[in-house]
């Protein structure tokens, strides 16, 4: 058995890295979903994590009072929580800070804080304690100072520790982010006795969290909440599974087991179809062997088993190697997610449980495999088995109708069209994997493609200005627009007001931002499909093509507008167009019309600008004075962090590529050396009618690019789907692929194709190169 | 006669573990064109090591063989491949036939690599098979497919036709009807033909048999009269 194993190594081999890579990806996905949601579990219920949140605008701590009173409401907590910008010497990035208070004298505070490192905060001390990513990403340390902005005086906080809440496994300053910039946002912790002191709002909180009794739902307390936070300003309610950072630590998680489930069966699957397609061909090459084994007493029986015990070896080799890569591998996943997510002691540890059920999975598979591709024994008589096998059938082809064709075929080409059909269920395969191969090939690319751009046109066509400062209330305009544009070097300033709304058409809710922007802007264009301009029109909404959709709605529909921006009831608005927008989803609207529809006048929350590279520094200093000034955003600063991302995700798309692509590369390969193999004696007897290498390789290319073809073709639709479902799993709220697949990325795809049947080829023509024409042709005597 | 294949000294020795089999051992033998020649001998006396030296499928170990002027002893493997498809036509014991091609098909692939064919239809013609020329191998005969290889082997026109056990196969009157298209060959296109087998019946309707034995050509023997090819019988 060792030595038939030997024999077709390669085949055999290749079919255990197919099985390892499922078992691979099986025990590494399970191991980290284990892992993960073990640590996550234990945070949030260690650390007290609340069921809901509330914002409101200000609202007084004793206020707490009437919302425990709330049915349902099991326990409650208020906090401060306010962003600033951070001034490291020497560094022209914008850094944020969230500071959160800490009420020190709370017993069993809800969100509770880990701290893994440093001393306890003490009242009155202008100590804080920062998110652990940013402690690290900033290579902060014990005693540093840093310096932060509050309205617009520069205050020194000291850092004495790294720690983290529930809340804050996963930070990012808001959805539209994407992905955490550690080094950019975090968190920090501060005594609510000085961050009340600190913003001059003395008894007053802007977060609410709350525990939800078991008996009752979110629902059920939601609206009371809603109506007793009214006055306050409430802006958002959101239930623990919608918390930011929940929302994407469970979803991931999430994703990690949906793929340890499907992705290995694919996998597994490939590799069964292999191993019974080897110990078909394995069983008819051995009949001899068969029928004499038979006619000396062994049973039937024992001989299947002897052949199922190949694959059933195959199976473990594979097993055990995918559960040790496994493991490796969910090593390395667990350090990526660490570097992703605080969690206190998440780390990777083995589950022999994983282990053994990947090698049992990976047994019942090839086992199948095996007793599918060996049962031939069972009909063999030993006297028949004895005989060579009856020859080959050779048959006509359907497509021999097809007169143009076929006789436009050289005799070659005939034998190789006929081998196609006469082995339909290995043509298949093989065709498969190309079309595998191809289509995720192709998909990557274009997505790759895709992702650039609509990052980079959004910047080219759309969003023109060099700076968005944005300020907190939203403000007069013009005095602000009239003093920014007289700072020199400033050519161009606009105003935009960005309003959070629930937009509701029938019974379709969605929450969103409308941007109130000037009439004929020029530093932000609303575009269409082809990026021309689209005109804001008057008395109308611009809807994103992602939010009519999720509302269901259509041109002239009349959508109701809800907000906390106004003391207006009853508000509508006519949807006027609908574009197609990829980064975000929102509504657009004349500035002067949001603020009519809203009862306002001339308020803005951000203001545009135009400027010169150079001039940045200064208007950002100038702006660190002023209070009402949230944050500052640099275009160059945000296009470099799309970049980033980018460059992010498609290290995992070509990750991912790869895989694929090995796994069609092992199809093609074992494919076609399987076809080798079965028909060595044609080929040998080719080679000596004196045909030369070259033309015997012509036989079996023309069968590969036959069938090459073939799977291309199948791959084209394919592409579409995978490129659907790619989009599907990287939308957002806030990104939106377009389905388009630029044809380009066709050749490309085509190219790496060829390349893979190429290399999977060159063994079989060093195969072809040492056929021994006296072996083969000696072989029936 | 012209000398159509020359050898001297022709060796082939093959390491098996720590022995060394001398399959054929320093043979010397001249074939003429036109000649009907039968290599006899029992298994392991060296018969299909000679046809393979022959044939051009392997190399000797040490001694010269001539096709005509050109050496094959020390030929380059695409002077190997040029000399099979022009000079010699193959006729196996299990006919080795292309299983997905029909009859035609099967000598079609032959005479597209030839320099210089025959007509294929009259190949057909002359091994009886022209009805047949749609069949696949699979639904032909033993006798059939066997006249097929040959008319496969034939049709590139080459000067030596070499058959290894054409007739093992085959039941006695089918085996008949085989050696009377190879002799009709051989006579009606001056063409030499070489049969390796261990049925000394067949030996009778050849010009010359070798006889062979451990390696070695025992005897040459000379028949002045070959018996035609419907008297013979085993």
């Amino acid at each position: 058995m060792l030595r038939d194993l030997l024999k077709n190594k390669v085949a055999y081999l290749a079919c255990s890295v197919i099985i390892a890579i499922g078992l691979m990806i099986f025990v590494s996905m399970e191991n980290t979903y284990i892992n993960l949601s073990k640590s996550m579990n234990y945070f949030y219920s260690e650390y007290n994590f609340a069921d809901g949140f509330a914002t409101v605008e200000s609202m007084p701590l004793n206020y707490l009072r009437v919302i425990t009173d709330i049915p349902g409401i099991e326990q409650v907590s208020g906090k401060l929580v306010k962003d600033v910008r951070v001034l490291f010497p020497d560094r022209e990035d914008n850094v944020y800070l969230r500071l959160v208070s800490v009420d020190l004298d709370e017993k069993e505070r809800l969100n509770d804080i880990w701290r893994m490192e440093g001393t306890d905060l003490e009242q009155g001390k202008r100590n804080i304690w920062t998110g652990i990513k940013f402690y690290d990403a900033n290579e902060l340390s014990y005693g540093d100072s840093i310096n932060v902005i509050i309205n617009g005086k520069l205050i020194e906080l000291n850092v004495i520790g790294k720690a983290q809440s529930p809340e804050h496994v996963y930070v990012m300053k808001d959805i539209a982010d994407f992905y955490p910039s550690e080094k950019e946002f975090g968190v920090a912790y501060i005594p609510y006795d000085v961050m009340e002191t600190l913003f001059d709002c003395n008894g007053i909180i802007n977060e609410i969290s709350f525990k939800v009794d078991s008996s009752y739902s979110f629902e059920d307390i939601k609206n009371n909440l809603e109506s007793k936070l009214k006055k306050y300003n409430i802006s958002n309610v959101v239930e623990r599974k919608d918390q930011l950072s929940n929302f994407m630590l469970s979803e991931e998680i999430a994703q990690i087991e949906k793929m340890s489930s499907s992705i290995p069966i694919l996998f597994l699957i490939i590799a069964a179809i292999i191993l019974w397609i080897m110990l078909k061909r394995m069983v008819e090459h051995q009949r001899m062997q068969i029928g004499t084994l038979k006619a000396s007493g062994y049973s039937s029986f024992q001989i299947l088993m002897h052949y199922v015990s190949y694959s059933v070896v195959i199976g473990i080799i594979g097993g055990i190697a995918g559960g040790i890569l496994g493991f490796v591998i969910s090593d390395v996943m667990i350090m990526m997610y660490q570097d992703i997510y605080t969690l206190p002691n998440l780390e990777s540890e083995i589950s022999v449980f994983y282990f053994l059920m990947g090698i049992l999975i990976s047994v019942i598979f090839s086992s199948i495999a095996g007793v599918l591709g060996a049962r031939g024994v069972l009909k063999l008589e030993p006297a028949e088995s004895m005989r060579p096998p009856a020859p080959v059938s050779g048959k006509k082809v359907l497509l021999e109708n097809v007169k143009m064709f076929w006789n436009a075929l050289t005799v070659q080409g005939k034998m190789a069209v006929r081998n196609i059909f006469r082995s339909k269920g290995r043509s298949l395969f093989t065709c498969i994997g190309i079309a595998f191969s191809f289509s995720l090939m192709a998909a990557l690319f274009s997505f790759v493609n895709m992702f650039d751009v609509i990052i980079m046109d959004n910047f080219k066509y759309v969003q023109k200005y060099d700076m968005k400062v944005t300020f907190f209330p939203p403000q007069n305009a013009t005095p602000i627009i009239r003093e920014l544009g007289a700072i020199s070097d400033v050519s161009l300033t606009e105003p935009m007001w960005e309003v959070p709304v629930t937009l509701t058409n029938a019974h379709r809710k969605s929450d969103t931002i409308v941007l109130g922007l000037k009439n004929n802007s020029d530093l932000y264009h609303v575009v269409d499909e082809k990026k021309h301009r689209v005109e804001l029109l008057k008395g109308g909404i611009i809807l994103a093509e992602p939010l009519a959709k999720k509302l269901n709605a259509k041109i002239g529909d009349i959508l109701d507008v809800d907000t906390l921006f106004t003391q207006k009831e009853d508000l509508q608005i006519r949807v006027a167009n609908i574009v197609p927008q990829y980064i975000g989803s929102n509504g657009f609207m004349v500035l002067e019309d949001l603020n009519v529809l809203l009862g306002h006048r001339d308020i803005a929350s951000s203001v545009l600008l135009r400027l010169p590279n150079e001039s940045v520094r200064e208007i950002k200093n100038t702006l660190n004075k002023c209070k009402i000034v949230t944050s500052i955003e640099e275009i160059e600063q945000t296009k470099e962090k799309y970049k980033d991302l980018m460059e992010q995700a498609i290290v995992m798309l070509y990750a991912m590529a790869l895989m694929a692509v090995l796994t069609g590369f092992a199809i093609i390969y074992n494919s076609g050396l399987i076809s080798f193999s079965e028909r060595e004696r044609e080929l040998a007897s080719l080679r000596v009618m004196g045909m030369s290498n070259g033309e015997v390789m012509e036989v079996l290319s023309f069968e590969q690019i036959f069938l090459g073809v073939i799977g291309i073709i199948i791959g084209i639709p394919l592409t579409y789907s995978y490129n659907y479902i790619l989009a599907e799993s990287f939308e957002t709220d806030f990104y939106n692929f377009p389905m388009a697949v630029d044809p380009e990325v066709f050749l490309y795809a085509l190219a790496g194709t060829g390349i893979a049947i190429f290399l999977a080829y060159l063994s079989i023509i060093k195969r072809i190169k040492k056929l021994s024409m006296v072996d083969v042709l000696k072989e029936r005597e | 006669m012209n000398i159509i294949l020359k050898a001297t000294n022709l060796s082939k020795f093959y390491q098996m573990g720590e022995v060394q089999v001398k399959a054929l051992n320093e043979v010397d033998f001249e074939i003429y064109q036109g000649e009907f020649v039968v290599v006899l001998g029992p298994s392991g006396s060296g018969k299909s090591t000679m046809l393979n030296m022959i044939g051009g499928m392997d190399k000797a170990t040490k001694g010269e063989i001539f096709y005509k002027d050109k050496p094959l002893h020390n030929a380059t493997e695409k002077q190997l491949t040029q000399y099979r498809r022009n000079a010699v036509g193959f006729v196996f014991q299990f006919y080795n036939l292309m299983p997905n091609l029909t009859a035609l098909e099967n000598i079609k692939l032959s005479v597209e690599i030839a320099n210089n064919p025959l007509d294929t239809n009259m190949v057909m013609d002359e091994v009886g098979l022209l009805d047949r020329a749609d069949h696949f191998p699979s639904q032909l005969s033993g006798g059939q497919q066997q006249r097929v290889a040959i008319a496969r082997a034939v049709a590139k026109n080459p000067d030596i036709l070499l058959c290894d056990e054409p007739t093992g196969a085959l039941d006695t009157s089918t085996g008949i009807q085989v050696l009377k298209v190879l002799k009709n060959f051989n006579q009606k296109h001056r063409k030499t033909v070489i049969i390796i087998t261990h049925n000394s019946s067949i030996s009778k309707m050849a010009d010359r048999v070798f006889h062979m034995h451990d390696g070695k050509i025992d005897k040459i023997e000379i028949i002045d009269t070959p018996m035609p090819p419907e008297e013979v019988e085993w």
